[in-house]
């Protein structure tokens, strides 16, 4: 009984103190019969990465329930049971500026309303299920990124560096938190840890089984009997409390090699290196990923957005020895396949991570990967001709019933019908999201 | 098809009399649900006879008092009266007050026996949620009744654990239960972050502890003839419980720090609570556990009876019972037959009852020729149907045992079901029923069984009237043979009408009254408990509220038997 008990978990919320709750066995819900619809997602998660991909190194081959993963992908390997990649989908509604169009497409879909200064002209997906999904925890959503605002941001709020707007008249940019030892502080800071939340329970259930155990003694044979089979249930729940510990702060890990607001320094044509920052951003982007997994696990939110720089993506990558900026390979030294490839396939190494802590954190019923869904993207498909068509898209996770280890090949359909899609999963039953024109209808398939 | 449908049918119906002929031997408690070993004196060879004159004796007869366990009503009521000054407490455990609400969470209906696991972890999260919302500084107040000031904490601490253990012991705390929870807070001050911290505690460790959980009676009386006299606190908790489904209020407790409660004021304090709002939940709960109507909501069929229709019809039924009880003729027999109901706009639109609109409940006159009291109306019916059919038998075991308390014994165990060929054309139930129970070795239990069965069939699987079943006219009529009251009638009205007539009926009545206010079988002892009940009955004319306040004053109340103290 014990794992399937580690699954579950319930959260104290708001009273900023680690849950060491007991699981509710959620009995009494009526038995679903087969054909009851599965429940909404409870998650909503976004994952930005800039530069599109080398298609054909992207695109895996085989059949949708018999394929296998391109170079690309290939690290994925051990978590391509969760995944469900989405080939053939286009951003047909990413009119503007043709990189900034691209987030600013990629999660309202909507065009830029003026380029090439402006920003989207609808909300953002995850804010709009923010409402939804977040009720009743202390944030509506959280945006993180990292090494942002590269290239002629300058580190300040722009175009090529915002994909969440906010669901309001206005669909203010969301700009995402930069510092990860801010974030560690503002999510993390007021929680107790565990070993706290844990001497705390066994101390109550210590006094609770003394007292058991104190009244037996004083009561006649069949009374003391039964209060002594209370009193071995206590026991036993102490034994089981010391198994469940779900909300667990990550390690704040030492970055400060990592400059956050490097981007303020950045040219627009890249020029200024900050090699020690670019150093750092493995170490930083791990820590980031585990800070978005706990916030979820912790409840502080239950929509969450990581963004990979910007779609100029000005720094470099020494960890992989490639020593210009990603707009380099892209096209500003020319197409550069061979390097893409390779920071791409770093990105789905990352991806991988991400997936699998969500897969071996406890959720509210299964791991949260059961219950979420993880949608990875980019500006664009192709880094060369900034070509929106055959976006590489990819989905993780089986909340709302998404039904993964497939491989889905569209015709050109817009991807605003995967926006409405998501929605509709995550409970959300709109027919139509971003501008309309571009709207034909959810996606079939996905579940 | 016809054959297929006859052998099923056949076997469908043998399935269910094995059901219900197994059912019947075992005790329906009321409020809890006795296992065999409960006690001494528990099972049906020991029930004892009803015509004992000699019964009643000048010393205190009470029977056995095991150790009981809150169940889910009382922990629900019990919380609702313990932190009704601090409502954010109970807006935090109101998840966990709607499953014990819940029919179907029945491990906390078993308060004789030990509790299971699911059971503890609910109570762990009951006491983790309230102990945390009411160290929060808005319920805090409310439930220490101070403000610690720097140099008088522990006057407010003191204060505090006098007023909370008073009330969640259900007694004055002792000096060594204070001790005991002095050292508590202590250690949930230090964990847990100053004052707020130390309630927390002591609010977590009682709530799951036994002086909780469980009617605790240690009773250090003087023993007389194999009987100890309970405490007055004891008194009072088992006497509220009974009758408001809850823990004693100021005024009991007050009554009980007076001394030990003689006859009178017992009689009292019996008339003061039943005039409270919880005996009227309690007088609900009677019924919803005696006819053991959460069934109504488990019902897969038909689809058309929908949860909210359920719980609709289990409204009726509860106000109904409640209104008979309270403000209406107040008597056994009017429960019977009463012909009227109440329901409110979608209710009566169910029963096709015209002129009620609205959310509201109302008191509906009815057709006296159709309904009568609360076995013609939907909650018993649809609670004794099944697959979208009725079930005579089913219905027949039910009245014949719970209202009757007649024993049934079960079917022999190398019973075959007659392989029939189909008959020609559409049948009703009773015709498919009769024949298949139509031999000898059958017909032992099935001629007194299944006319009473027969009586309802004019209300279908959801208690809705019918005047034909497949286009043939129903035939409702049957005998009833085994009881004070024996005669023919011509459908369920008239059958009722007569069970109410009966003072078996009314002994049985007050059976089940002692079965669930001490919450275990009957046992020999009782004997004379029960005759003190039949004479009340007797003299008020099958009145309910007489009759509890008989059953308050008998001994089971202020007494128990001394060797249950032996260690």
């Amino acid at each position: 009984m014990i794992p399937f008990r580690l699954n579950r978990r319930a959260v104290l919320r708001g009273a900023g103190s680690v849950a060491i709750a007991l699981p509710w066995l959620e009995i009494m819900r009526p038995e679903r019969s087969a054909h009851a619809a599965p429940s909404p997602a409870r998650r909503f998660i976004t994952v930005f990465t800039p530069g599109g991909t080398v298609l054909e190194n992207w695109r895996p081959s085989g059949t949708e329930a018999d394929f296998q993963l391109s170079p690309i992908l290939a690290p994925l390997e051990a978590m391509k049971e969760r995944l469900l990649v989405l080939d053939g989908l286009a951003m047909t509604s990413a009119i503007g500026e043709q990189n900034q169009s691209g987030i600013i497409a990629w999660l309202t879909g909507t065009a830029q309303q003026d380029a090439p200064s402006s920003f989207a002209a609808g909300p953002s997906v995850d804010q709009v299920l923010a409402g939804r999904l977040s009720a009743g925890l202390r944030l509506p959503s959280l945006q993180l990124a990292v090494r942002w605002g590269t290239g002629k941001s300058h580190g300040l709020p722009h175009p090529i560096n915002i994909a969440n707007f906010a669901d309001t008249p206005t669909f203010d940019p969301i700009v995402p938190a930069l510092d990860p030892v801010q974030i560690w502080q503002n999510l993390f800071g007021a929680i107790a840890p565990p070993s706290a939340a844990l001497e705390w329970e066994r101390s109550i259930l210590d006094a609770v089984g003394s007292r058991y155990a104190k009244l037996a003694q004083r009561l006649g044979a069949a009374d003391r009997q039964r209060l002594e089979a209370h009193l071995d249930q206590i026991r036993a729940l102490e034994r089981r409390v010391a198994e469940v510990v779900t909300c667990v702060p990550p390690e704040l890990v030492d970055t400060s090699d990592y400059d956050p607001a490097a981007g303020l320094l950045s040219t627009d044509a890249g020029e200024y290196r900050d090699l020690e920052t670019d150093g750092a951003i493995p170490k930083v982007g791990k820590l980031m990923t585990d800070m978005l997994v706990m916030a979820l696990a912790c409840d502080i939110t239950a929509v969450a957005s990581l963004q990979w720089s910007d779609t100029e993506a000005k720094h470099t990558f020494p960890w992989l020895g490639l020593s210009e900026h990603l707009h380099c390979y892209m096209n500003d030294c020319g197409y550069q396949p061979e390097p893409l490839t390779k920071i791409f396939r770093w990105y789905s190494q990352e991806h991988a991570y991400l997936l699998e802590q969500l897969a071996n954190t406890p959720g509210s019923e299964g791991s949260l990967l059961d219950e979420s869904i993880v949608f990875f993207g980019s500006q664009m498909q192709s880094p060369a001709t900034h070509d929106k068509r055959n976006m590489p898209f990819l989905l993780a996770g089986n909340g709302g019933g998404l039904r993964t280890n497939r491989f889905l090949k569209f015709d050109g359909d817009s991807h605003n019908d995967l926006l409405v899609t998501l929605l509709n999963l995550c409970g959300d039953a709109r027919a139509s999201f971003g501008a309309q024109e571009h709207c034909t209808g959810p996606l079939g398939g996905l579940t | 098809m016809k054959t297929a449908a006859t052998v099923r049918t056949a076997a469908v119906l043998l399935a269910l009399l094995a059901a219900a002929c197994g059912r019947a031997t075992q005790g329906d408690a009321g409020q809890g649900e006795p296992s065999p070993s409960a006690g001494a004196g528990s099972g049906p060879a020991d029930i004892p006879p009803d015509d004992d004159a000699t019964a009643c004796t000048a010393a205190p007869q009470p029977g056995p008092s095991p150790l009981r366990r809150l169940s889910g009503f009382h922990i629900k009521s019990t919380l609702r009266d313990l932190f009704r000054d601090a409502p954010a407490v109970l807006a935090a455990v109101q998840v966990e007050l709607d499953q014990l609400g819940s029919p179907s969470w029945s491990q906390l209906r078993e308060p004789l026996e030990p509790p299971v696991e699911l059971t503890v972890e609910m109570y762990h999260r009951i006491a983790q949620r309230a102990a945390q919302a009411g160290s929060d500084p808005a319920s805090l107040n409310a439930l220490t009744g101070c403000l610690p000031l720097a140099d008088d904490e522990a006057d407010c601490r003191d204060q505090f654990l006098e007023r909370w253990l008073g009330l969640s012991y259900r007694r004055p705390p002792s000096e060594d239960d204070l001790s005991e929870m002095r050292q508590v807070f202590a250690t949930g001050r230090e964990l847990g972050g100053g004052f707020a911290g130390g309630v927390r505690a002591v609010l977590q460790v009682v709530l799951q502890g036994p002086d909780f959980l469980y009617l605790i009676e240690q009773t250090e009386g003087d023993v007389v003839s194999g009987v100890a006299a309970l405490g007055p606190y004891e008194t009072a908790s088992r006497l509220s419980y009974f009758l408001t489904g809850s823990m004693p209020d100021a005024e009991l407790l007050a009554a009980a720090q007076a001394g030990p409660f003689s006859a009178e004021e017992m009689e009292t304090q019996a008339r003061r609570l039943l005039g409270s709002p919880g005996s009227r939940l309690v007088t609900r709960h009677f019924f919803e556990r005696l006819l053991r109507l959460e069934n109504v909501t488990a019902l897969a069929e038909p689809a058309s009876y929908s949860d909210e229709i359920a719980q609709l019809a289990l409204e009726e039924t509860g106000k109904f019972v409640e209104h008979v009880t309270f403000d209406g003729a107040g008597t056994f027999g009017a429960l019977l037959t009463e012909p009227y109901s109440f329901m409110n706009g979608e209710l009566a639109a169910f029963y096709g009852q015209p002129g009620v609109a609205g959310d509201g409940f109302q008191l509906v006159a009815l057709d006296p020729a159709r309904r009568a009291g609360v076995l013609t109306q939907s909650a018993f019916l649809t609670s004794t149907s099944s697959g979208g059919r009725t079930r005579p038998v089913q219905r027949g075991v039910s009245l014949l045992t719970k209202i009757l308390c007649l024993e049934l014994p079960p079917p022999p165990p190398d019973i075959a079901p007659p392989l029939d060929p189909p008959m020609p054309g559409p049948v009703t139930t009773r015709q498919q029923l009769e024949l298949a129970t139509r031999s000898v070795a059958c017909q032992d239990c099935h001629r007194d069984i299944d006319p009473i069965g027969f009586a309802f069939e004019h209300y279908d699987a959801v208690g809705l009237w019918r005047d034909a079943e497949n286009g043939l006219p129903i035939d409702s009529s049957g005998t009833l043979h085994e009881t004070d009251a024996p005669g023919a009638f011509a459908d369920a009205v008239e059958l009722v009408q007569r069970i109410a007539r009966s003072e078996d009926a009314q002994a049985c009545f007050g059976k089940n009254w002692l079965r669930y206010s001490h919450g275990r079988e009957l046992a020999p002892q009782d004997a004379c408990a029960l005759q003190q009940l039949e004479a009340a009955a007797r003299n008020s004319g099958g009145n309910v509220v007489e009759l509890l306040v008989a059953l308050a004053k008998t001994d089971q109340f202020r007494y128990r038997l001394a060797s249950e103290l032996e260690r």
